[in-house]
């Protein structure tokens, strides 16, 4: 007995190393937020959310918030599936060149990132001065410093990631399916439409979730580009921990359960979609 | 019909290659001219580089950046290879928790992860109120999903169990054979996802942002203090920071192919 209670104990050893990182910086701070964002002062109390939801302020973060995450992973989605539609046929040197681009820029993103394209498109970006010379005003007039203008950033980002997350379902859809159907005298859009789309649609979904997760979360890119004078929920947050204005923990915390929460309300979207094609109840 | 659609793939990947290309190249060129006001550039220099590689501060936070970054990576794999060590071997029923905790951190991404632990150790005596401590333990969790499938997916492709048991007939041990025969087996795809995390990691602002901003300048924190100042300075910072990485995508690339023909 004592000695099956070692060797239980010795098998439980293997999980120490990791259950101790999990317990302390994963679970424990994500439930001291939760209980930190219902308190003040030592009592219970629901005035931070009640805060976010009346302030203009907070309520523009989260709207600006959705609205570039949502936008750039719709767009993003739609390139980067053409684009490893394109690349699922290529074998040798072409595709792994390209893949190789791929991975590169998929790292290059933060402060570098934001770094080059405020030397592209910046106030006095590269491609603003030449368009300046040479009178192109939708170029010389750009303006990175907005909403608008930080969403081909958005782009740019999610087009590596989102497409290296999608080349492996493109595998799914057998070859001889598509001989298949083209025997039956359906056409390409037909048949991705009906067939392939739907095959690979967990994997779709799968890095829609991927994208908006990444996209919501971007901190560098606005906080460098346009900081505090477009309300975004990532700055926001840090804002209260460790800004130069007064902190507020409480506030910061509630904040964080308000992204937290649109994060898996979008998952349990997407999962809700992906179990209506798996039923193939279409 | 089917040669229109490989015109349209072929153009479809050239526009994408370019608009991915765009600011990696203008900010190559830039960093090399003397000036670039008009709609060339004008003259060549070295001089930014020079500058640049000689300017202690951001060397010194390249290093610190690689640092912190490598440690965590290091815990993480080691963590994990137990732990997926002992659901294989021992408690299959296991996996499913071991999966659900390892899987948490891609929706509580690095902002919520970061702020979190500020909130919950700072101010308390302890040594997880240390700022290096901290960031490390936050990057191990920040890591812990790519680890996680990456070894998990090596150790499915190698059929672990039947290798172990086939060992242990043998008369080994299981868990050496584990460390011997296994974790050899499976290096390429381990060291594959480990610089994937690791160039996550190099790159990261977020988190040493709200984290250790001032205690602990990486390349990153650098760039971002100096972001006012000589624009070319700040492209050669930003090319030297893409040739590591294109470095390390190199050695990844290398490893594997070495590991296919041998």
């Amino acid at each position: 007995m004592n000695n099956k209670l070692k060797r239980v104990g010795g098998r439980m050893a293997f999980f120490l190393p990791l259950a101790f990182i999990i317990l302390f910086f994963e679970c424990l701070p994500l439930v001291s937020m939760i209980i930190k964002s219902f308190m003040d002062h030592g009592s219970f109390t629901l005035d931070n959310f009640i805060q976010i939801f009346e302030k203009t302020i907070y309520v523009t973060a989260i709207r600006n918030s959705l609205w570039i995450t949502m936008l750039s992973t719709v767009v993003g989605l739609i390139i980067d599936f053409f684009l490893a539609m394109a690349l699922s046929r290529d074998t040798g040197k072409k595709k792994s060149l390209y893949l190789s681009l791929l991975n590169l820029t998929s790292t290059f993103s933060g402060v570098p990132l934001a770094i080059a394209f405020i030397t592209v498109l910046g106030t006095s970006g590269v491609f603003v001065l030449i368009s300046e010379q040479i009178g192109f005003t939708p170029l010389s007039a750009y303006n990175l410093y907005s909403m608008k203008g930080m969403f081909i950033i958005y782009v740019y980002f999610q087009i590596p990631m989102g497409t290296l997350l999608l080349l492996p379902t493109f595998d799914k859809v057998k070859k001889e399916w598509k001989e298949a159907a083209r025997l039956m005298n359906a056409r390409s859009i037909r048949f991705w439409l009906q067939i392939g789309i739907p095959v690979m649609m967990p994997g779709i979904l799968g890095t829609f979730n991927m994208l908006f997760a990444n996209a919501i979360a971007t901190y560098a890119t606005p906080y460098l580009l346009v900081n505090n004078s477009i309300a975004l929920l990532p700055v926001k947050i840090v804002d209260m921990f460790v800004g130069d204005v007064k902190q507020r923990p409480g506030l910061g915390s509630a904040l964080s359960i308000v992204m937290l929460a649109i994060v898996l309300i979008e998952i349990g979207l997407t999962n809700l979609c992906k179990k209506h094609f798996e039923k193939g109840t279409r | 019909m089917m040669k229109e659609h490989r015109v349209g793939k072929t153009v479809w990947k050239i526009c994408i290659a370019a608009f991915l290309l765009m600011p990696l190249i203008i900010m190559f060129v830039y960093s090399f001219s003397d000036r670039w006001i008009t709609i060339l550039p004008e003259g060549f220099t070295l001089e930014y580089y020079v500058k640049t590689l000689t300017n202690e501060k951001f060397l010194l936070g390249i290093l610190r950046g690689m640092i912190i970054s490598i440690i965590p990576v290091v815990i993480t794999n080691i963590c994990v290879l137990l732990a997926l060590y002992a659901v294989l071997v021992y408690l299959p029923e296991m996996e499913k928790v071991v999966q659900i905790f390892c899987l948490i951190p891609t929706t509580i991404n690095g902002i919520i992860l970061a702020t979190s632990v500020l909130a919950a150790y700072s101010g308390t005596n302890t040594i997880f109120a240390n700022r290096i401590v901290m960031l490390a333990m936050i990057y191990c969790v920040f890591v812990l999903p790519m680890t996680y499938q990456g070894i998990r997916n090596s150790l499915y492709s190698v059929n672990t169990k039947g290798l172990l048991e086939v060992a242990e007939m043998l008369g080994y041990r299981k868990f050496h054979s584990y460390v011997t025969i296994v974790i050899p087996a499976i290096l390429p795809g381990l060291c594959n996802s480990a610089l994937m995390c690791f160039a996550g990691l190099f790159g990261d602002f977020a988190i040493i942002k709200i984290i250790a901003s001032s205690q602990f300048e990486t390349a990153q924190s650098y760039l971002y203090r100096n972001r006012s100042t000589d624009t070319q300075e700040l492209s050669a910072a930003v090319v030297i920071l893409l040739v590591i990485t294109l470095c390390i995508n190199y050695a990844v690339h290398r490893s594997q192919h070495n590991k296919k023909t041998v």
